[in-house]
């Protein structure tokens, strides 16, 4: 690795050409995936919107920020929300495209970032995440989060559990801070970023995210980024995660690729238990289902501050 | 005056005489409804005295999260 390297207008950089067959985290962790994972579960993901993609599918959504058109629920040029998408729901195959954990799964688009904007309002993710309750959504992914406990977002996480929605979210990316609101929410399920030695080129920007906790196996850590405490339900694959972008692919590091990773591997674990989706939409069935998934959690070694109840096979 | 989220945490839907009753007051603009919820524009006083006479009813002033940065940074800075 280049070190303190002064960019100028004749500095030539060499960049590693993606690979999309590349055993990232993810793909180490969830090498079984197929393309039938996650049939019949419906996911909601409240971001920056979901662009056209060809290994996307995107069943419908909405837009909820306030003044701009409620159809237009494509990512707003930022990309975050497709890369979360695909994690989730890509349905390629390499070498020509990506696949997520559950490429089965009915996927909606809740776009809750303005065009071009970094910032989201609170009314627009919880005007979001009931539209996604309303919708039949079974998960609702929320890769975002702030220090702040919001009142209104905490309503509408309620709304959700009572009518048999999971909400999963990001604990943040603050460096060991506390966990992020809505994470931190009690009713939410709150997820952690792992990585895993090897699974990225060994000259790039995620090799600073190497930090301890190491786990059983030694190769494993917890992401430098991650928030912990006692929040923390699960941990998923969140360096140097290869997911879909608009125009193409990407890597990307956070706790926003393992909150996804986690709601894709839990769409996988309810899609075969019909007996608890065909529950009535309250709930019990909510609790059941977030029950399911962290029965399928096992301990990586790391401790429950860091892992909550760890890995969802 | 600032922006607030009027949110019905009641069974069902908002009730058609409460969202009246809201729309109807004065010094006060809705920006947006949903199913459960308004935006408004108003003095905080004013949403504080009103919304303590409605069951059912929260407030909570409009906030900005900002988006997670997920792109890879290096980790060391160059020195200056």
């Amino acid at each position: 690795m280049k070190k303190n390297l002064t960019v100028s207008s004749d500095t030539s950089i060499a960049l590693i050409r993606l690979s999309l067959g590349y055993v990232d985290c993810l793909r180490y962790f969830y090498r079984a995936t197929t393309p039938k994972s996650g049939k019949g579960i419906k996911v909601g993901v409240v971001d920056t919107g979901i662009a056209e993609h060809p290994d996307l599918e995107i069943d419908g959504g909405e837009n909820t920020v306030v003044g701009e058109d409620k159809t237009e629920f494509r990512d707003n040029g930022k990309g975050h929300g497709t890369h979360v998408a695909g994690i989730i729901a890509a349905r390629g195959q390499p070498p020509a495209g990506v696949r997520g954990m559950a490429p089965a799964v009915t996927l909606r688009s809740y776009r809750v970032f303005g065009k071009g904007s970094d910032s989201a309002s609170n009314y627009a993710i919880t005007k979001a995440i009931d539209r996604a309750v309303e919708d039949g959504c079974d998960l609702i992914n929320l890769s975002l989060g702030s220090s702040e406990v919001d009142e209104a977002i905490e309503s509408a996480i309620q709304y959700a559990r009572s009518r048999g929605s999971l909400v999963i979210a990001a604990a943040g990316n603050d460096r060991r801070q506390p966990v992020s609101f809505p994470a931190s929410y009690s009713l939410s399920l709150a997820v952690s970023a792992m990585g895993r030695k090897g699974t990225f080129p060994s000259a790039t920007t995620q090799r600073g995210e190497v930090a301890s906790p190491y786990g059983t196996d030694k190769k494993n850590f917890v992401a430098a980024f991650s928030n912990i405490g006692p929040e923390i339900d699960l941990t998923a694959p969140g360096v140097g995660v290869i997911s879909t972008y608009p125009g193409g692919y990407a890597v990307l590091d956070g706790t926003s690729m393992a909150c996804p990773a986690a709601a894709g591997a839990a769409a996988a674990i309810l899609s075969p238990r019909v007996e608890l989706l065909g529950l009535p939409r309250a709930s019990a069935r909510s609790e059941a289902m977030a029950r399911a998934v962290l029965e399928q959690a096992q301990t990586l070694g790391f401790g429950s501050l860091y892992e909550g109840q760890g890995l969802v096979r | 005056m600032g922006r607030y989220i009027l949110r019905f945490t009641g069974t069902g839907p908002k009730p058609a005489s409460d969202v009246e009753r809201i729309r109807a007051t004065p010094k006060l603009t809705v920006l947006d409804d949903s199913t459960h919820m308004m935006l408004v524009e108003a003095g905080e006083k004013h949403i504080e005295k009103m919304i303590a006479t409605m069951p059912g009813w929260s407030w909570s002033p409009e906030r900005t999260i900002r988006l997670p940065d997920s792109r890879p940074k290096p980790r060391r800075t160059p020195k200056d």
